[in-house]
């Protein structure tokens, strides 16, 4: 049980995909994580627990990429 | 799969299915020798070694501007942006930023950019795919001043049930359902009716299996989806199977839909959820319109499944003329009343605040009742179960003395409902043997209770009693809910419970 949430367009990508996460917590909440293609490399950030701890983690909001995968 | 891979030099870093799959797509990726479609070759590549369910989004810094989907029994949209596009599990996650949704079959692929989604069969052929429009507001996902998802969505009832009786029922006018045609000669045919879900779903059957048993004359067997799936089931041409899902994606009830196809029967979806996987595989699809149910314990989905099944087997009894239409005419005008008897019940809902906080701290609980009034009891002991932790039970009541009444002791309560005239008098004589027990005892009922010494009553408007467990189910969900607050739970996101149980 788990749900993913993805983006790609010209918006700054991770609050689109913490708020998805957030509304699709309900199927599960392990743990949490996303991954972002930041200058042609994938940085990948995810924590155990609740979306709230992933939202927390230092510099997430820093990752200007606007093509996301995010999965928890 | 996992030692091909690390024979061929891959790393893994965790036990995870999951890290399996990126690893295969790299190792397809680099055999690959058409450069034309090369990510999406390499994902089909690796995903045609997966078994089981998933839902599958690739990203690659090799192709920094698209993602591949695809899926299998696990649920995954596309919301269609302008100059941006979204994929999710569940349409509410998207809501905000479309309306526009893609609903992605078992086994399509779509690649997706920011401009475009291009979609392609299980072979790689292309093909074109229009969007569908989901009615829901944004703000229907949100909490709008409520404390919590459950207690907005246990408020939004009248509305859920409002919406879900549509057109579909009027009074001096045939019952009609668009998209449903069925015909009084195949109801004629019909041997038996099967229902079959899980949870609470199971439960509104329960109560749908009253209503086509009295107004249509149809036997009905209630099945839970796990059991049905795997008892070989004595079902067929002559069997109408009916399931139930809230969000259509239950893997269990998928199946065991699936199953009665094998076996030649018709089945009928009924789901919250437009184009979900049980309205894909259904021969007929009728949906609730509860909008968007967020927390995990339902509430309107199960009411709004309740009065469903009521409007169809009134459908079903006016196409067979099998029951008397003036009765029928009675009933449908109970049914029109329920939105605003529902807004009494809420009215009582600080009575019920008051009652949880005596109640909170205690460690069992049991739930009885008869014919309707059990099922409804079955469904109030699952929500306390659900969202409280607190242990407890339905019985029918004239079952108590076959064995449970021994677990009755000083200051257990027994909650009783109490909705069928007659049947009070039985379920009444069952309370006073638990009262005169030391239990505690607390009543939802929308009877004349005289000269009972019940500790607490909560009173209901009356109804027709096929009907009834919309409005008595309500004190229980609120009282579930205070239990849970008054404990510090957290209502919306019950610990080990998920909501859509797309795993068997």
């Amino acid at each position: 049980m788990c749900g993913i949430v993805g983006y790609v367009g010209d918006k700054k990508a991770t609050p689109i995909l913490i708020n998805g996460l957030l509304c699709l917590e309900y199927r599960g909440y392990d743990s949490a994580g996303i991954a972002v293609i930041e200058n042609s490399k994938i940085c990948c950030m995810k924590d155990k627990g609740r979306v709230a701890n992933l939202k927390a983690i230092s510099g997430i909001n820093d990752l200007t990429s606007c093509i996301r995968n995010c999965t928890y | 799969m996992r030692e091909f891979l690390i024979k061929n030099g891959y790393h893994f870093f965790s036990q995870t299915d999951t890290e399996v799959i990126p690893n295969l797509i790299h190792y397809y990726y680099t055999k690959e020798t058409l450069e034309d479609n090369k990510f999406l070759r390499a994902v089909q590549a690796a995903v045609h070694d997966l078994k089981g369910s998933y839902a599958i989004e690739v990203i690659s810094s090799l192709c920094p501007d698209k993602m591949v989907v695809v899926r299998k029994d696990s649920p995954l949209v596309i919301g269609k942006g302008s100059n941006e596009n979204f994929i999710a599990s569940d349409i509410p996650a998207i809501l905000s930023y479309t309306k526009d949704f893609y609903l992605l079959d078992d086994y399509e692929y779509a690649v997706i950019t920011k401009e475009q989604v291009q979609f392609f069969d299980s072979t790689l052929k292309e093909h074109q795919k229009s969007t569908k429009n989901i009615e829901w507001d944004a703000t229907a996902a949100e909490k709008n001043g409520y404390a919590d998802y459950m207690l907005k969505e246990i408020h939004e009832q009248p509305t859920a049930i409002l919406e879900t009786i549509g057109s579909r029922l009027k009074l001096e006018e045939k019952t009609h359902f668009e998209d449903l045609t069925i015909t009084s000669a195949y109801l004629q045919t019909l041997s038996k009716i099967c229902i079959v879900a899980c949870g609470t779903a199971m439960h509104a059957g329960l109560v749908g299996k009253d209503a086509i048993e009295k107004l249509c004359q149809i036997p009905v067997e209630v099945n839970i989806a796990s059991e049905f799936r795997y008892c070989n089931p004595i079902i067929g041409e002559k069997t109408l199977c009916i399931y139930i899902s809230q969000s259509g994606e239950t893997a269990d009830t998928l199946a065991a839909l699936k199953l009665a196809k094998e076996k030649g029967a018709k089945t009928l979806a009924i789901s919250n959820v437009v184009g979900s996987s049980i309205t894909r595989e259904a021969d007929y699809t009728i949906y609730t319109h509860a909008g968007p149910e967020i927390a995990v314990a339902s509430t309107k989905a199960y009411t709004s499944q309740v009065i469903l099944l009521n409007i169809l087997a009134i459908y079903f009894a006016e196409l067979l003329g099998s029951y008397d239409s003036a009765k029928l005419e009675e009933l449908k005008a109970d049914i029109l009343s329920l939105p605003s008897k529902i807004e009494n019940v809420l009215h009582e809902k600080t009575q019920i605040e008051e009652i949880a906080k005596k109640i909170y701290t205690e460690h069992d609980m049991y739930f009885i009742g008869r014919g309707t009034d059990y099922h409804v009891a079955m469904e109030g002991s699952l929500k306390l179960k659900e969202i409280s932790y607190i242990h407890s039970e339905a019985y029918a009541a004239g079952e108590l003395k076959h064995g449970t009444i021994a677990l009755i002791e000083n200051g257990i309560t027994v909650v009783g409902v109490l909705t069928n005239p007659v049947l009070t008098p039985k379920t009444i004589s069952n309370l006073q043997e638990v009262v005169s027990r030391g239990a505690k005892t607390l009543i939802v009922t929308n009877q004349n209770l005289r000269n009972t010494n019940f500790d607490f009553t909560i009173s209901i408007p009356k109804v027709n009693n096929l009907v009834s467990p919309i409005l008595s189910v309500i004190p229980l969900q609120l009282l579930a809910y205070y239990i849970s607050k008054n404990k510090g739970l957290d209502v919306d996101k019950p610990r080990n419970l998920a909501k859509s149980v797309t795993v068997e």
